[in-house]
């Protein structure tokens, strides 16, 4: 047993080393490793099996299919129009505009789904405007990681959390996160504006021609439209009502997913569910095997109890301990493997006698959705953003967005570590 | 309880209605019933989930990832036509040759996407010589049901019979549904030449067209086939070794998947993966939670109860109830839900105290993988096949196909029936 | 150079230098069968992955506005002339 918890340890960590080295895909590194946790004996796939968390697979491969097919209706562009002729094609305003719309989109969508549609419609709208995309890509960037903090949908550690720890419904999460995620995003509204007025010049024919855009003809498919709001609606609604139903939240969005999949016919099945990210599916089944050969072994419980030693179980220390070790570990390694990590760590604590779980899985949930602001490698939607912006001529470098996303990143977890404290706490 | 069964019973039958009606894509109507069974509250979440035969799922991944990077070498390409050179570019002989290729490529991999490769060269092969594609297309059809019979991995029916059944290993298979295999494919070749002799003749300056074909220019990325090739050799050696392994089939072709991606790089995966048949995956998810509600409800132990009184649990009536019927509902309708719904009854069967299931289950995987060619819509395959001959202007008409395939069907059939009978349930 | 030309009853071209980018005014007249054609040209460049190649931008009046890298040029009268919205297109010395 001893010496299957060291090969266990030592696949772990070559992996965890290969995904941060980021010289072969994360996806073949985590699928790797998790076949070498079968092949090696260290844990049968039945039990694998078991470890695999298919309510987040099936809640992600969800929500990407009802997006994929309401991203062809125009919604998105049609949003971004109007906001850009509503703020009177003023760039600063337009900005802020921008960043709002992102977080709050990233709140009941996916964060990397979310930029995809941004990202278009803003180098659209910069062309135009002639300024520069970056100022633009940065604050949605930033948005994003925000906006996604404050639902169970929103992010990838709140989907983990939430799926892993049934007593943590949407609207739990929904009352306990999104007061401290407004708050940041009304602190960082003003400091957008301040960092980045300046840059931000055009001429008055720029604005007059982003005012006389017609808005009317972007939405090309009005039924579509119909029936994709229609979904997602009663989605959402399916979300907030999932506890009193004894639904999970899978079975919520592949409802959905299918029952749109339903209207719209079978011709757009086929693009919807070759669109939903399966790279991104696939790293998190490999995480979750590679994960479970760490549990079957014992590591993570004597990790846990270590953890406990050291801050002798006093709810104040671990809090803390947790919200700023993943706000940093988060900034800099990808936030999925950590908190894939981090949950049998916590539910063992439990087992050991921690009393209150939830504070921990708050601070857990703000440390690695708001980390993801760091660095450019903090989160998916980070690198994303970054790849079509490489690709478009228009780079963000490293530093420099580190240079604005890390004193913002530590300002939204000091404010959650005040928050945590005074709600949880006192 | 009871009630519930009722409205298990009621959903089934409806979606099963809806699956063969064919009004509305399958994979849509399988995932519908699958959240209506949840939603009713007929199963949980959770335990639908532990009903999903994730074992199928991964293994159908795995092997779909590897074909589709293996394909982008032009190695399937380049067989077929290094194939019709060495039939000396007669006809006839290319005909036998291309069946029994994607016999052989059925067995060891999918056969919708053995049918897709071979479909494209076809085609190319037969404008050239000048001669209708329909003998060429039946008769890969019906091959490809046929070679799918013999491996474990060869066919949706005998993948779920596998990973359902843990004492059926990879070898198992092939010891005991090869051999009958063979013989139906030994039988059919000399009718597919009496029955396509007349209409397929060419010229002599076509047939040294295609003799002039140069078949190593079809390989387009020498280290990538290579890889392609060793990994493939390596995942089938591990589907051969698995039990020794105490490895399960999903694990094997995962490895295989992720290895082959691994050599390759990044680049590849994204193809790779986007080109899963995932409409077919979820057609199974669907399939597995839809199932569920039957036997959580106990519907399924019910139907089992009944079919032990019928035959008396006597092991030839079964087992021949078991292989007919297989093959009439396979040969009608989709014999993946089907299957689907008979593994759990033979399961509870063998609850009940049945003898020896190990009949039942040859029989079952033979009446459904050969029920397939008993019509143009008995296999995916087939269905698959039409779909590109229409596209090409080469239509398989329902009534055509129906002609050859039904009798042939019946033949195999009645093969299988004797096989079994000699081999499990004498003495 | 690339010269082309157009039937004023299916569409009017008006074009203008912008930095780096070229910029097309297009008008569609009321009830010319250019529009659906103009439409099927916008999909085009916007369905593939590349965001920033050509843009397009709508304005009453079956107005579009299109800005496009230069080397997206000739790539965009192509597309117009493949969806006979241009009567002729030929290299000029």
């Amino acid at each position: 047993m001893e010496q299957q918890a060291i090969w266990a340890i030592i696949i772990f960590l070559a992996m965890y080393a290969l995904i941060i080295s980021e010289k072969i895909h994360r996806t073949i590194v985590a699928m790797a490793g998790a076949v070498l946790m079968v092949v090696l004996g260290i844990i049968d796939q039945e039990t694998a099996l078991h470890h695999i968390d298919f309510n987040t697979l099936g809640l992600l491969i969800g929500m990407m299919v009802i997006v994929n097919v309401t991203a062809e209706t125009g919604l998105f562009k049609y949003m971004a129009v109007e906001a850009a002729k509503k703020a009177k094609g003023e760039p600063i305003r337009i900005m802020i505009v921008l960043a709002l719309i992102t977080a709050v989109c990233s709140a009941f969508l996916d964060n990397v789904t979310t930029v995809l549609l941004m990202v278009p419609v803003t180098f659209s709208i910069t062309r135009q405007l002639r300024v520069r995309p970056f100022p633009f890509l940065v604050t949605q960037i930033i948005a994003s990681n925000v906006g996604g903090t404050a639902t169970l949908i929103g992010d990838p550690p709140n989907i983990m959390i939430g799926s892993e720890v049934k007593e943590l419904t949407f609207m739990a999460f929904l009352q306990n996160l999104a007061p401290i995620a407004i708050l940041i995003m009304a602190a960082y509204v003003p400091l957008f504006v301040l960092l980045f007025r300046k840059q931000l010049e055009t001429t008055p024919e720029a604005k007059a021609s982003v005012l006389a855009m017609d808005s009317s003809e972007l939405i090309e498919d009005r039924r579509l439209l119909i029936k994709c709001l229609t979904v997602i609606g009663l989605t959402l609604a399916g979300f907030f009502l999932h506890q009193a139903f004894h639904l999970e939240s899978a079975t919520v969005a592949l409802a959905g997913a299918f029952l749109l999949l339903l209207l719209t016919g079978e011709h757009k099945m086929e693009h919807a569910l070759t669109r939903v990210e399966w790279t991104t599916i696939f790293f998190f089944v490999g995480l979750f095997v590679a994960v479970s050969g760490l549990v079957e072994t014992g590591v993570i419980a004597k990790l846990a109890s270590g953890a406990m030693e050291w801050t002798g179980g006093e709810p104040v220390a671990s809090s803390m301990l947790i919200l700023w070790l993943s706000a940093i570990a988060s900034a800099f390694v990808d936030n999925i493997p950590f908190v894939a990590t981090m949950i049998p760590l916590i539910q063992e604590m439990g087992q050991m006698g921690v009393q209150n779980l939830e504070p921990l899985w708050w601070s857990l949930a703000l440390g690695a959705c708001l980390g993801g602001n760091g660095t450019l490698i903090g989160a998916s939607a980070n690198l994303i953003v970054a790849g079509l912006a490489g690709k478009e001529g228009h780079p963000i470098r490293f530093v420099e967005f580190m240079k604005l996303g890390f004193p913002l990143m530590l300002l939204s977890v000091a404010m959650s570590s005040i928050y945590v404290y005074l709600r949880y706490l006192m | 309880m009871e009630m519930q069964a009722y409205i298990a019973i009621a959903v089934f039958l409806v979606i099963y209605g809806l699956i063969i009606s064919e009004k509305i894509h399958r994979t849509i109507v399988a995932m519908i019933g699958g959240v209506l069974m949840v939603v009713l509250g007929i199963v949980d979440q959770e335990s639908a989930l532990h009903h999903i035969d994730f074992n199928t799922l991964g293994l159908l991944a795995g092997m779909m990832i590897i074909v589709t990077v293996t394909a982008e070498t032009g190695v399937f390409k380049y067989v077929a036509v290094r194939a019709a050179k060495k039939a000396g570019g007669n006809p006839v002989r290319i005909l036998i040759a291309l069946s029994l290729i994607t016999a052989v490529g059925s067995a060891f991999l999918d056969n919708v996407t053995t049918i897709l490769f071979m479909v494209p060269v076809t085609f190319s092969i037969t404008r050239q010589l000048k001669v209708s594609p329909m003998p060429f297309l039946i008769t890969q059809i019906i091959s490809s049901n046929v070679g799918g019979t013999a491996t474990l991995i060869g066919d949706p029916p005998n993948i779920m019979i596998g990973s359902a059944v843990k004492e059926l290993t990879f070898t198992a298979f092939i010891y005991n549904l090869a051999p009958i295999a063979a013989a139906i494919m030994l039988v059919y070749i000399p009718l597919f030449i009496w029955m396509y002799r007349k209409q397929l003749r060419t010229t002599p300056e076509l047939t040294r067209s295609i003799m002039e074909l140069d078949e190593k220019e079809l390989i387009t990325d020498r280290p990538l086939l290579v890889k392609s090739l060793s990994v493939l050799g390596l995942t089938i050696l591990g589907f051969f070794l698995h039990q020794a392994l105490h490895l399960e089939s999903a694990t094997v072709a995962l490895a295989g998947a992720f290895l082959l991606l691994l050599l390759t790089g990044e680049h590849s995966m994204e193809h790779a993966l986007s080109k899963v048949e995932w409409p077919t995956i979820f057609f199974f998810v669907g399939l597995f939670v839809l199932v569920s509600g039957l036997i959580e409800t106990g519907v399924i132990a019910e139907l089992a109860v009944r079919a032990i009184e019928m035959t008396g649990g006597d092991p030839v009536a079964t087992s021949m109830l078991i292989l007919w019927l297989s093959a009439i509902a396979s040969a009608f309708l989709d014999n993946i839900p089907f299957v689907a719904t008979m593994i759990p009854m033979i399961q509870e069967m063998g609850n009940m105290g049945y003898g020896n299931l190990e009949p039942l289950w040859w029989s079952l995987a033979l009446g459904a993988c050969l029920g397939g060619n008993g019509s143009l819509i008995g296999a995916s395959a087939n269905l698959i096949a039409a779909g590109l001959a229409g596209k090409e202007g080469h239509p398989i008409k329902f009534v055509q196909f129906l002609k050859v395939g039904f009798p042939l069907m019946i033949l195999s059939a009645a093969m299988a029936s004797v096989y079994v009978y000699f081999r499990y349930l004498i003495g | 150079m690339l010269k082309y030309e157009f039937d004023p009853r299916i569409l009017d071209i008006r074009e203008s230098e912008n930095e780096n980018d070229a910029e097309f005014l297009i008008r569609i007249p009321d009830g010319s069968p250019g529009l659906a054609e103009m439409r099927k040209v916008q999909h085009h460049f916007e369905d593939d992955n590349d965001y920033t190649d050509v843009l397009f931008y709508l304005y009453p009046n079956h107005e579009f506005k299109v800005i496009l890298q230069r080397e997206h040029y000739a790539d965009f009268l192509a597309e117009l002339m493949k969806r006979k919205l241009l009567r002729s297109l030929e290299w000029t010395d």
